[in-house]
Protein backbone atom coordinates (compact mmCIF):
# COMPACT_ATOMS: atom_id res chain seq x y z
CA UNK A 1 0.00 0.00 0.00
CA UNK A 2 2.74 2.43 1.04
CA UNK A 3 4.83 1.48 -1.97
CA UNK A 4 1.85 2.09 -4.25
CA UNK A 5 1.24 5.56 -2.89
CA UNK A 6 4.91 6.46 -3.12
CA UNK A 7 4.96 5.22 -6.71
CA UNK A 8 1.90 7.29 -7.49
CA UNK A 9 3.51 10.42 -6.10
CA UNK A 10 6.67 9.80 -8.08
CA UNK A 11 4.70 9.61 -11.28
CA UNK A 12 2.77 12.67 -10.26
CA UNK A 13 6.02 14.50 -9.73
CA UNK A 14 7.18 13.55 -13.20
CA UNK A 15 3.88 14.82 -14.58
CA UNK A 16 4.39 18.11 -12.76
CA UNK A 17 7.87 18.56 -14.23
CA UNK A 18 6.58 17.88 -17.72
CA UNK A 19 3.73 20.31 -17.15
CA UNK A 20 6.15 23.06 -16.17
CA UNK A 21 8.17 22.46 -19.32
CA UNK A 22 5.02 22.61 -21.44
CA UNK A 23 3.87 25.80 -19.74
CA UNK A 24 7.24 27.39 -20.36
CA UNK A 25 7.08 26.67 -24.07
CA UNK A 26 3.52 27.93 -24.20
CA UNK A 27 4.35 31.33 -22.75
CA UNK A 28 6.03 32.41 -25.98
CA UNK A 29 2.57 32.53 -27.63
CA UNK A 30 0.93 35.01 -25.23
CA UNK A 31 0.56 37.93 -27.69
CA UNK A 32 -2.72 38.96 -29.38
CA UNK A 33 -4.06 36.41 -31.83
CA UNK A 34 -5.75 37.38 -35.10
CA UNK A 35 -8.85 35.61 -36.38
CA UNK A 36 -11.03 35.76 -39.44
CA UNK A 37 -14.69 34.76 -39.46
CA UNK A 38 -16.81 34.28 -42.56
CA UNK A 39 -20.53 33.87 -43.01
CA UNK A 40 -21.13 31.62 -46.00
CA UNK A 41 -24.25 30.57 -47.85
CA UNK A 42 -24.17 27.01 -49.21
CA UNK A 43 -26.36 26.17 -52.20
CA UNK A 44 -26.55 24.17 -55.37
CA UNK A 45 -27.58 27.30 -57.29
CA UNK A 46 -24.87 28.52 -59.64
CA UNK A 47 -25.24 32.15 -58.55
CA UNK A 48 -26.50 34.01 -55.54
CA UNK A 49 -29.47 36.37 -55.99
CA UNK A 50 -27.52 38.94 -54.03
CA UNK A 51 -24.90 40.58 -56.30
CA UNK A 52 -22.81 41.49 -53.28
CA UNK A 53 -22.12 37.83 -52.54
CA UNK A 54 -18.97 36.44 -54.06
CA UNK A 55 -17.58 32.96 -54.44
CA UNK A 56 -15.51 31.82 -51.47
CA UNK A 57 -11.77 31.64 -52.02
CA UNK A 58 -10.27 28.52 -53.50
CA UNK A 59 -8.65 27.47 -50.23
CA UNK A 60 -11.94 27.71 -48.35
CA UNK A 61 -13.74 25.84 -51.10
CA UNK A 62 -11.15 23.10 -50.91
CA UNK A 63 -11.46 22.88 -47.12
CA UNK A 64 -15.24 22.75 -47.27
CA UNK A 65 -14.96 20.08 -49.93
CA UNK A 66 -13.29 17.78 -47.39
CA UNK A 67 -16.30 17.96 -45.10
CA UNK A 68 -19.47 15.88 -45.42
CA UNK A 69 -21.40 18.77 -47.02
CA UNK A 70 -23.57 18.16 -50.03
CA UNK A 71 -23.64 21.60 -51.66
CA UNK A 72 -21.92 22.52 -54.91
CA UNK A 73 -21.42 26.24 -54.34
CA UNK A 74 -20.43 28.49 -51.47
CA UNK A 75 -20.88 32.26 -51.39
CA UNK A 76 -19.25 34.61 -48.94
CA UNK A 77 -21.90 36.78 -47.30
CA UNK A 78 -19.74 38.54 -44.75
CA UNK A 79 -16.16 38.49 -43.51
CA UNK A 80 -14.80 39.90 -40.26
CA UNK A 81 -11.19 40.13 -39.12
CA UNK A 82 -10.49 40.72 -35.45
CA UNK A 83 -7.97 40.12 -32.69
CA UNK A 84 -8.30 38.51 -29.29
CA UNK A 85 -5.84 39.22 -26.49
CA UNK A 86 -4.35 36.41 -24.47
CA UNK A 87 -7.07 35.36 -22.02
CA UNK A 88 -9.46 37.85 -23.60
CA UNK A 89 -12.75 37.68 -25.46
CA UNK A 90 -14.04 39.31 -28.61
CA UNK A 91 -17.45 39.14 -30.21
CA UNK A 92 -18.24 40.00 -33.81
CA UNK A 93 -21.59 40.30 -35.51
CA UNK A 94 -21.86 38.27 -38.70
CA UNK A 95 -25.40 39.24 -39.64
CA UNK A 96 -28.62 40.56 -38.14
CA UNK A 97 -29.26 37.08 -36.82
CA UNK A 98 -25.83 35.72 -35.96
CA UNK A 99 -22.74 36.55 -33.96
CA UNK A 100 -19.64 34.70 -32.94
CA UNK A 101 -17.66 35.17 -29.76
CA UNK A 102 -14.11 33.91 -29.29
CA UNK A 103 -12.39 33.55 -25.96
CA UNK A 104 -8.75 32.53 -25.74
CA UNK A 105 -8.33 30.01 -22.98
CA UNK A 106 -4.60 29.57 -23.45
CA UNK A 107 -1.98 29.73 -26.19
CA UNK A 108 -3.80 27.23 -28.36
CA UNK A 109 -7.32 26.63 -27.07
CA UNK A 110 -10.33 28.77 -27.75
CA UNK A 111 -13.90 28.74 -26.55
CA UNK A 112 -16.23 29.77 -29.35
CA UNK A 113 -19.86 30.72 -28.79
CA UNK A 114 -22.29 30.96 -31.67
CA UNK A 115 -25.25 33.28 -31.12
CA UNK A 116 -28.55 33.07 -32.99
CA UNK A 117 -31.42 35.32 -33.88
CA UNK A 118 -32.58 36.22 -30.41
CA UNK A 119 -29.11 36.52 -28.96
CA UNK A 120 -29.31 33.01 -27.54
CA UNK A 121 -26.31 30.74 -27.60
CA UNK A 122 -26.78 28.04 -30.24
CA UNK A 123 -23.67 26.09 -29.40
CA UNK A 124 -20.33 26.34 -27.65
CA UNK A 125 -17.18 24.73 -28.98
CA UNK A 126 -13.95 24.43 -27.02
CA UNK A 127 -10.92 23.19 -28.90
CA UNK A 128 -7.40 24.05 -30.00
CA UNK A 129 -7.40 26.38 -33.01
CA UNK A 130 -3.81 26.95 -34.10
CA UNK A 131 -2.87 28.97 -37.15
CA UNK A 132 -4.17 27.40 -40.32
CA UNK A 133 -6.97 25.38 -38.71
CA UNK A 134 -10.60 26.16 -39.43
CA UNK A 135 -13.69 25.67 -37.29
CA UNK A 136 -16.96 25.54 -39.21
CA UNK A 137 -20.45 25.83 -37.73
CA UNK A 138 -23.37 25.02 -39.97
CA UNK A 139 -27.05 24.31 -40.19
CA UNK A 140 -29.91 24.08 -42.63
CA UNK A 141 -31.56 27.04 -44.31
CA UNK A 142 -34.79 27.01 -46.28
CA UNK A 143 -34.96 25.69 -49.84
CA UNK A 144 -32.34 23.02 -49.25
CA UNK A 145 -29.51 25.45 -48.64
CA UNK A 146 -27.34 25.97 -45.58
CA UNK A 147 -25.54 28.65 -43.62
CA UNK A 148 -21.96 28.27 -42.46
CA UNK A 149 -19.90 30.36 -40.07
CA UNK A 150 -16.19 29.68 -40.34
CA UNK A 151 -13.45 30.74 -37.95
CA UNK A 152 -9.77 30.69 -38.80
CA UNK A 153 -6.78 31.87 -36.82
CA UNK A 154 -4.55 33.94 -39.07
CA UNK A 155 -1.50 34.42 -36.84
CA UNK B 1 -28.33 0.67 6.29
CA UNK B 2 -31.60 -0.49 7.89
CA UNK B 3 -34.49 -0.94 5.47
CA UNK B 4 -36.78 2.04 5.58
CA UNK B 5 -40.45 1.93 4.66
CA UNK B 6 -40.91 4.54 1.95
CA UNK B 7 -44.48 3.74 1.02
CA UNK B 8 -45.93 6.88 2.65
CA UNK B 9 -43.23 9.28 1.45
CA UNK B 10 -43.82 11.69 -1.40
CA UNK B 11 -41.83 11.60 -4.63
CA UNK B 12 -39.63 14.62 -3.90
CA UNK B 13 -38.39 13.08 -0.67
CA UNK B 14 -37.83 9.73 -2.34
CA UNK B 15 -35.85 11.36 -5.15
CA UNK B 16 -33.63 13.17 -2.66
CA UNK B 17 -33.02 9.94 -0.76
CA UNK B 18 -32.26 8.10 -3.98
CA UNK B 19 -29.83 10.84 -4.98
CA UNK B 20 -27.98 10.07 -1.75
CA UNK B 21 -27.72 6.43 -2.81
CA UNK B 22 -30.83 4.98 -1.14
CA UNK B 23 -31.73 2.13 -3.49
CA UNK B 24 -34.91 1.29 -1.58
CA UNK B 25 -36.18 4.81 -2.19
CA UNK B 26 -35.51 4.36 -5.90
CA UNK B 27 -37.23 0.98 -5.84
CA UNK B 28 -40.31 2.69 -4.39
CA UNK B 29 -40.21 5.28 -7.20
CA UNK B 30 -40.03 2.47 -9.74
CA UNK B 31 -42.97 0.70 -8.10
CA UNK B 32 -45.06 3.88 -8.23
CA UNK B 33 -44.34 4.86 -11.80
CA UNK B 34 -43.41 1.70 -13.65
CA UNK B 35 -46.80 1.41 -15.34
CA UNK B 36 -46.63 4.92 -16.72
CA UNK B 37 -43.06 4.51 -17.99
CA UNK B 38 -43.91 1.15 -19.52
CA UNK B 39 -47.07 2.62 -21.08
CA UNK B 40 -45.06 5.38 -22.76
CA UNK B 41 -42.54 2.91 -24.14
CA UNK B 42 -45.33 0.62 -25.36
CA UNK B 43 -47.17 3.49 -27.04
CA UNK B 44 -44.08 4.23 -29.06
CA UNK B 45 -42.75 0.76 -29.75
CA UNK B 46 -46.02 -1.27 -29.97
CA UNK B 47 -44.16 -4.34 -28.80
CA UNK B 48 -44.45 -5.57 -25.21
CA UNK B 49 -41.00 -7.13 -24.95
CA UNK B 50 -39.26 -4.08 -26.42
CA UNK B 51 -41.29 -1.77 -24.22
CA UNK B 52 -40.36 -3.71 -21.09
CA UNK B 53 -36.65 -3.73 -22.06
CA UNK B 54 -36.57 -0.04 -22.95
CA UNK B 55 -38.49 1.00 -19.85
CA UNK B 56 -36.06 -0.97 -17.68
CA UNK B 57 -33.16 0.68 -19.50
CA UNK B 58 -34.79 4.03 -18.81
CA UNK B 59 -34.91 3.29 -15.10
CA UNK B 60 -31.23 2.29 -15.06
CA UNK B 61 -30.35 5.52 -16.87
CA UNK B 62 -32.56 7.43 -14.46
CA UNK B 63 -30.61 6.02 -11.52
CA UNK B 64 -27.29 6.91 -13.17
CA UNK B 65 -28.43 10.47 -13.93
CA UNK B 66 -30.29 11.19 -10.71
CA UNK B 67 -27.73 13.80 -9.73
CA UNK B 68 -28.79 15.80 -12.80
CA UNK B 69 -32.46 15.92 -11.79
CA UNK B 70 -33.00 19.38 -10.36
CA UNK B 71 -36.76 19.29 -9.87
CA UNK B 72 -37.51 21.67 -12.79
CA UNK B 73 -40.18 19.20 -13.86
CA UNK B 74 -41.90 16.34 -12.04
CA UNK B 75 -39.91 13.15 -11.62
CA UNK B 76 -42.28 11.25 -13.91
CA UNK B 77 -41.95 13.86 -16.66
CA UNK B 78 -38.18 13.60 -16.39
CA UNK B 79 -38.37 9.81 -16.57
CA UNK B 80 -40.78 9.80 -19.51
CA UNK B 81 -38.41 12.04 -21.42
CA UNK B 82 -35.57 9.59 -20.83
CA UNK B 83 -37.88 6.82 -22.01
CA UNK B 84 -38.93 8.70 -25.12
CA UNK B 85 -35.33 9.40 -26.11
CA UNK B 86 -34.40 5.74 -25.70
CA UNK B 87 -37.40 4.71 -27.80
CA UNK B 88 -36.54 7.23 -30.50
CA UNK B 89 -32.95 5.99 -30.61
CA UNK B 90 -34.21 2.44 -30.99
CA UNK B 91 -36.66 3.44 -33.73
CA UNK B 92 -33.89 5.25 -35.59
CA UNK B 93 -31.63 2.20 -35.34
CA UNK B 94 -34.40 0.00 -36.68
CA UNK B 95 -35.20 2.43 -39.48
CA UNK B 96 -31.61 2.34 -40.71
CA UNK B 97 -31.92 -1.37 -41.20
CA UNK B 98 -35.19 -1.68 -42.99
CA UNK B 99 -36.77 -0.51 -46.21
CA UNK B 100 -39.75 1.76 -45.95
CA UNK B 101 -42.94 0.32 -47.30
CA UNK B 102 -44.66 2.18 -50.11
CA UNK B 103 -47.54 3.01 -47.78
CA UNK B 104 -45.14 4.63 -45.31
CA UNK B 105 -43.53 6.67 -48.08
CA UNK B 106 -46.98 7.85 -49.19
CA UNK B 107 -47.75 8.82 -45.63
CA UNK B 108 -44.45 10.67 -45.30
CA UNK B 109 -44.90 12.59 -48.54
CA UNK B 110 -48.25 13.84 -47.28
CA UNK B 111 -51.39 14.93 -49.04
CA UNK B 112 -53.47 11.81 -48.47
CA UNK B 113 -54.92 13.14 -45.24
CA UNK B 114 -56.27 16.25 -46.96
CA UNK B 115 -58.52 14.16 -49.15
CA UNK B 116 -59.96 11.89 -46.46
CA UNK B 117 -63.67 12.46 -45.96
CA UNK B 118 -64.44 14.11 -42.68
CA UNK B 119 -65.75 11.70 -40.06
CA UNK B 120 -69.05 13.39 -39.22
CA UNK B 121 -70.17 11.25 -36.31
CA UNK B 122 -68.10 10.76 -33.19
CA UNK B 123 -67.01 7.14 -33.67
CA UNK B 124 -66.27 6.68 -29.98
CA UNK B 125 -69.65 7.76 -28.72
CA UNK B 126 -71.53 5.16 -26.69
CA UNK B 127 -68.49 2.88 -26.52
CA UNK B 128 -67.57 1.33 -23.27
CA UNK B 129 -64.19 2.47 -22.05
CA UNK B 130 -62.66 -1.00 -22.38
CA UNK B 131 -63.95 -1.38 -25.92
CA UNK B 132 -62.60 2.04 -26.82
CA UNK B 133 -59.20 1.07 -25.45
CA UNK B 134 -59.08 -1.99 -27.68
CA UNK B 135 -60.01 0.05 -30.74
CA UNK B 136 -57.54 2.81 -30.03
CA UNK B 137 -54.86 0.23 -29.40
CA UNK B 138 -55.57 -1.40 -32.74
CA UNK B 139 -55.70 1.94 -34.55
CA UNK B 140 -52.37 3.07 -33.04
CA UNK B 141 -50.74 -0.14 -34.24
CA UNK B 142 -51.78 0.68 -37.77
CA UNK B 143 -50.05 4.04 -37.87
CA UNK B 144 -46.47 4.29 -39.11
CA UNK B 145 -43.78 4.84 -36.49
CA UNK B 146 -43.29 8.51 -37.29
CA UNK B 147 -47.00 9.29 -37.18
CA UNK B 148 -47.53 7.32 -34.01
CA UNK B 149 -44.53 9.00 -32.39
CA UNK B 150 -45.75 12.52 -33.09
CA UNK B 151 -49.20 11.56 -31.79
CA UNK B 152 -47.75 10.06 -28.60
CA UNK B 153 -45.52 13.05 -27.99
CA UNK B 154 -48.38 15.50 -28.49
CA UNK B 155 -51.34 13.69 -26.97
CA UNK B 156 -49.66 11.77 -24.15
CA UNK B 157 -46.48 13.66 -23.43
CA UNK B 158 -48.24 17.03 -23.97
CA UNK B 159 -45.29 18.43 -25.93
CA UNK B 160 -45.82 21.54 -28.05
CA UNK B 161 -44.96 21.57 -31.76
CA UNK B 162 -41.57 23.17 -31.26
CA UNK B 163 -40.45 20.65 -28.65
CA UNK B 164 -41.67 17.76 -30.79
CA UNK B 165 -39.72 19.15 -33.76
CA UNK B 166 -36.57 19.30 -31.69
CA UNK B 167 -37.11 15.84 -30.22
CA UNK B 168 -37.84 14.26 -33.58
CA UNK B 169 -35.19 16.31 -35.40
CA UNK B 170 -37.55 17.59 -38.01
CA UNK B 171 -39.22 20.89 -38.91
CA UNK B 172 -42.35 22.23 -37.25
CA UNK B 173 -44.09 21.99 -40.59
CA UNK B 174 -43.36 18.28 -40.66
CA UNK B 175 -44.66 17.90 -37.11
CA UNK B 176 -47.91 19.63 -38.01
CA UNK B 177 -48.40 17.54 -41.17
CA UNK B 178 -47.65 14.27 -39.42
CA UNK B 179 -49.89 15.11 -36.48
CA UNK B 180 -52.71 16.06 -38.81
CA UNK B 181 -52.31 12.85 -40.79
CA UNK B 182 -52.12 10.75 -37.60
CA UNK B 183 -55.30 12.28 -36.19
CA UNK B 184 -57.25 11.93 -39.41
CA UNK B 185 -56.07 8.37 -39.85
CA UNK B 186 -57.06 7.57 -36.25
CA UNK B 187 -60.51 9.01 -36.85
CA UNK B 188 -60.93 6.97 -40.03
CA UNK B 189 -59.66 3.79 -38.35
CA UNK B 190 -61.96 4.21 -35.37
CA UNK B 191 -64.91 4.79 -37.71
CA UNK B 192 -64.01 1.67 -39.74
CA UNK B 193 -63.63 -0.36 -36.57
CA UNK B 194 -67.04 0.84 -35.42
CA UNK B 195 -68.58 -0.26 -38.72
CA UNK B 196 -66.98 -3.67 -38.61
CA UNK B 197 -67.25 -4.21 -34.86
CA UNK C 1 -60.28 23.54 -47.97
CA UNK C 2 -56.66 24.46 -48.50
CA UNK C 3 -54.04 22.36 -46.68
CA UNK C 4 -52.66 25.38 -44.83
CA UNK C 5 -56.14 26.20 -43.55
CA UNK C 6 -56.56 22.64 -42.31
CA UNK C 7 -53.26 22.86 -40.44
CA UNK C 8 -54.31 26.22 -39.01
CA UNK C 9 -57.48 24.60 -37.67
CA UNK C 10 -55.38 21.94 -36.00
CA UNK C 11 -53.02 24.55 -34.55
CA UNK C 12 -56.06 26.46 -33.27
CA UNK C 13 -57.26 23.32 -31.49
CA UNK C 14 -53.79 22.81 -29.98
CA UNK C 15 -53.42 26.40 -28.79
CA UNK C 16 -50.41 26.99 -31.02
CA UNK C 17 -51.67 30.16 -32.75
CA UNK C 18 -51.07 33.76 -31.84
CA UNK C 19 -54.14 35.63 -30.63
CA UNK C 20 -54.55 37.34 -34.01
CA UNK C 21 -54.35 34.08 -35.92
CA UNK C 22 -56.66 32.37 -33.43
CA UNK C 23 -59.29 35.06 -33.93
CA UNK C 24 -59.11 34.67 -37.70
CA UNK C 25 -59.62 30.91 -37.37
CA UNK C 26 -62.48 31.41 -34.90
CA UNK C 27 -64.17 33.66 -37.49
CA UNK C 28 -63.69 30.99 -40.14
CA UNK C 29 -65.20 28.33 -37.90
CA UNK C 30 -68.21 30.54 -37.26
CA UNK C 31 -69.00 30.92 -40.95
CA UNK C 32 -67.74 27.69 -42.56
CA UNK C 33 -69.50 24.37 -41.99
CA UNK C 34 -66.63 22.30 -43.38
CA UNK C 35 -64.20 23.93 -40.97
CA UNK C 36 -66.56 23.20 -38.08
CA UNK C 37 -66.86 19.58 -39.11
CA UNK C 38 -63.11 19.10 -39.41
CA UNK C 39 -62.53 20.75 -36.05
CA UNK C 40 -65.15 18.46 -34.51
CA UNK C 41 -63.43 15.40 -35.94
CA UNK C 42 -60.05 16.50 -34.62
CA UNK C 43 -61.58 17.23 -31.22
CA UNK C 44 -63.25 13.81 -31.04
CA UNK C 45 -59.93 12.12 -31.77
CA UNK C 46 -58.21 14.11 -29.02
CA UNK C 47 -60.97 13.21 -26.56
CA UNK C 48 -60.72 9.53 -27.47
CA UNK C 49 -56.98 9.50 -26.82
CA UNK C 50 -57.19 11.43 -23.54
CA UNK C 51 -56.35 9.15 -20.66
CA UNK C 52 -55.74 6.19 -22.96
CA UNK C 53 -52.27 5.54 -21.69
CA UNK C 54 -53.27 5.89 -18.07
CA UNK C 55 -54.70 2.40 -18.05
CA UNK C 56 -51.72 0.55 -19.54
CA UNK C 57 -50.22 -1.95 -17.12
CA UNK C 58 -46.82 -3.59 -17.00
CA UNK C 59 -47.24 -7.16 -18.31
CA UNK C 60 -45.05 -8.78 -15.66
CA UNK C 61 -44.74 -8.78 -11.89
CA UNK C 62 -43.28 -5.73 -10.24
CA UNK C 63 -40.70 -7.78 -8.34
CA UNK C 64 -39.39 -9.48 -11.47
CA UNK C 65 -39.30 -6.13 -13.30
CA UNK C 66 -37.36 -4.50 -10.49
CA UNK C 67 -34.94 -7.40 -10.12
CA UNK C 68 -33.58 -6.85 -13.63
CA UNK C 69 -33.27 -3.11 -13.07
CA UNK C 70 -31.39 -3.68 -9.80
CA UNK C 71 -29.11 -6.22 -11.46
CA UNK C 72 -28.28 -3.82 -14.33
CA UNK C 73 -27.60 -0.97 -11.91
CA UNK C 74 -25.23 -3.15 -9.90
CA UNK C 75 -23.49 -4.32 -13.06
CA UNK C 76 -23.01 -0.69 -14.19
CA UNK C 77 -21.69 0.27 -10.80
CA UNK C 78 -19.17 -2.57 -10.78
CA UNK C 79 -17.80 -1.08 -13.99
CA UNK C 80 -17.73 2.51 -12.69
CA UNK C 81 -18.30 2.68 -8.94
CA UNK C 82 -18.89 6.48 -8.55
CA UNK C 83 -21.63 5.91 -6.02
CA UNK C 84 -19.81 3.39 -3.83
CA UNK C 85 -18.63 4.89 -0.60
CA UNK C 86 -14.85 4.70 -0.39
CA UNK C 87 -12.18 5.70 2.06
CA UNK C 88 -9.62 8.24 0.94
CA UNK C 89 -7.00 5.50 0.82
CA UNK C 90 -9.17 3.27 -1.35
CA UNK C 91 -9.69 6.20 -3.74
CA UNK C 92 -5.97 6.93 -3.81
CA UNK C 93 -5.17 3.34 -4.49
CA UNK C 94 -7.78 3.02 -7.21
CA UNK C 95 -7.11 6.25 -9.07
CA UNK C 96 -3.68 7.58 -8.22
CA UNK C 97 -1.54 5.26 -10.31
CA UNK C 98 -3.58 5.14 -13.52
CA UNK C 99 -4.33 8.87 -13.33
CA UNK C 100 -0.67 9.74 -12.83
CA UNK C 101 0.36 7.54 -15.73
CA UNK C 102 -2.27 9.09 -17.97
CA UNK C 103 -1.35 12.66 -16.99
CA UNK C 104 2.35 11.93 -17.54
CA UNK C 105 1.64 10.44 -20.96
CA UNK C 106 -0.61 13.31 -22.05
CA UNK C 107 1.81 15.96 -20.90
CA UNK C 108 4.67 14.10 -22.51
CA UNK C 109 2.77 14.11 -25.79
CA UNK C 110 2.02 17.79 -25.34
CA UNK C 111 5.70 18.55 -24.91
CA UNK C 112 6.60 16.52 -27.98
CA UNK C 113 3.88 18.31 -29.92
CA UNK C 114 5.14 21.70 -28.78
CA UNK C 115 8.70 20.89 -29.69
CA UNK C 116 8.03 19.23 -33.02
CA UNK C 117 5.16 21.39 -34.24
CA UNK C 118 1.41 20.88 -34.21
CA UNK C 119 0.14 17.38 -34.84
CA UNK C 120 -3.48 17.40 -35.92
CA UNK C 121 -4.05 13.85 -34.79
CA UNK C 122 -4.11 14.69 -31.13
CA UNK C 123 -6.46 17.68 -31.31
CA UNK C 124 -9.45 15.40 -31.06
CA UNK C 125 -8.57 14.62 -27.41
CA UNK C 126 -9.14 18.26 -26.51
CA UNK C 127 -12.34 19.06 -28.34
CA UNK C 128 -15.48 19.72 -26.36
CA UNK C 129 -18.80 20.76 -27.80
CA UNK C 130 -21.44 21.98 -25.39
CA UNK C 131 -24.61 21.72 -27.36
CA UNK C 132 -27.81 23.54 -26.75
CA UNK C 133 -29.18 21.29 -29.42
CA UNK C 134 -28.88 17.58 -28.58
CA UNK C 135 -28.75 16.66 -32.24
CA UNK C 136 -25.52 18.50 -32.96
CA UNK C 137 -22.71 16.43 -34.34
CA UNK C 138 -19.03 17.17 -34.80
CA UNK C 139 -16.82 15.99 -37.66
CA UNK C 140 -13.11 16.48 -38.08
CA UNK C 141 -10.98 16.21 -41.17
CA UNK C 142 -7.51 15.64 -39.76
CA UNK C 143 -5.59 16.09 -42.97
CA UNK C 144 -6.85 19.63 -43.62
CA UNK C 145 -7.29 20.62 -39.96
CA UNK C 146 -10.98 21.43 -40.35
CA UNK C 147 -13.64 20.85 -37.71
CA UNK C 148 -17.35 20.94 -38.56
CA UNK C 149 -20.01 21.45 -35.91
CA UNK C 150 -23.40 20.82 -37.49
CA UNK C 151 -26.50 22.00 -35.67
CA UNK C 152 -29.55 19.90 -36.30
CA UNK C 153 -31.97 22.82 -36.08
CA UNK C 154 -34.56 22.52 -38.84
CA UNK C 155 -34.63 24.99 -41.67
CA UNK C 156 -37.16 27.14 -39.83
CA UNK C 157 -34.83 27.41 -36.84
CA UNK C 158 -34.26 30.59 -34.93
CA UNK C 159 -30.76 30.93 -36.23
CA UNK C 160 -31.51 30.70 -39.91
CA UNK C 161 -35.22 31.32 -40.30
CA UNK C 162 -34.35 33.25 -43.39
CA UNK C 163 -31.01 33.27 -45.15
CA UNK C 164 -28.18 34.44 -42.94
CA UNK C 165 -27.78 37.80 -44.65
CA UNK C 166 -31.54 38.39 -44.91
CA UNK C 167 -31.24 39.11 -48.59
CA UNK C 168 -33.12 36.24 -50.14
CA UNK C 169 -36.92 36.23 -50.44
CA UNK C 170 -37.97 32.73 -49.48
CA UNK C 171 -41.69 33.31 -50.21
Amino acid sequence: MRATIIGAFRLGGLALVLALIAMGSGRAQAADASFEAQLIWATNDKTSPNPKHKDVEAEMRQRLGKLPLKWANYFEVNRQSFTVADGGTNRVVMSEKSAIEVKRLDARRVEVLLYGKKGDVCTKQTQPLPKGEILVFGGESPNATAWLVTLKRTN
Amino acid sequence: MADKDHSATDDAVLVRAAQQGDMRAFEELVARHRDKIYARAYSMMRNEEEAVDLSQEAWVKGWQRLAQFQGDSSFTTWMTRITINLCLDQLRRKKRHRTESIEEMDEESGGVERQMPIVMVNPTERLERAELRVRIDLALSQLSESHRTVLVLHEFEQMDYKTIAKTMRCSMGTVMSRLFYARRKMAALLRDLQKSG
Amino acid sequence: MKPEVQLKLQAYLDGELSSGEAKAVADLIARDAEARALLAELTHTCSALAGFEAESKLPESGEFYWSKIARDIQRQERRSPERSPASIFALLRRFAVPTSVLVALLLGLLVVKQQLGFDHRFAVLETDTAQVDAGTFTYRDFASGTTLVWLSYPAENEFAETDPAGTINWE
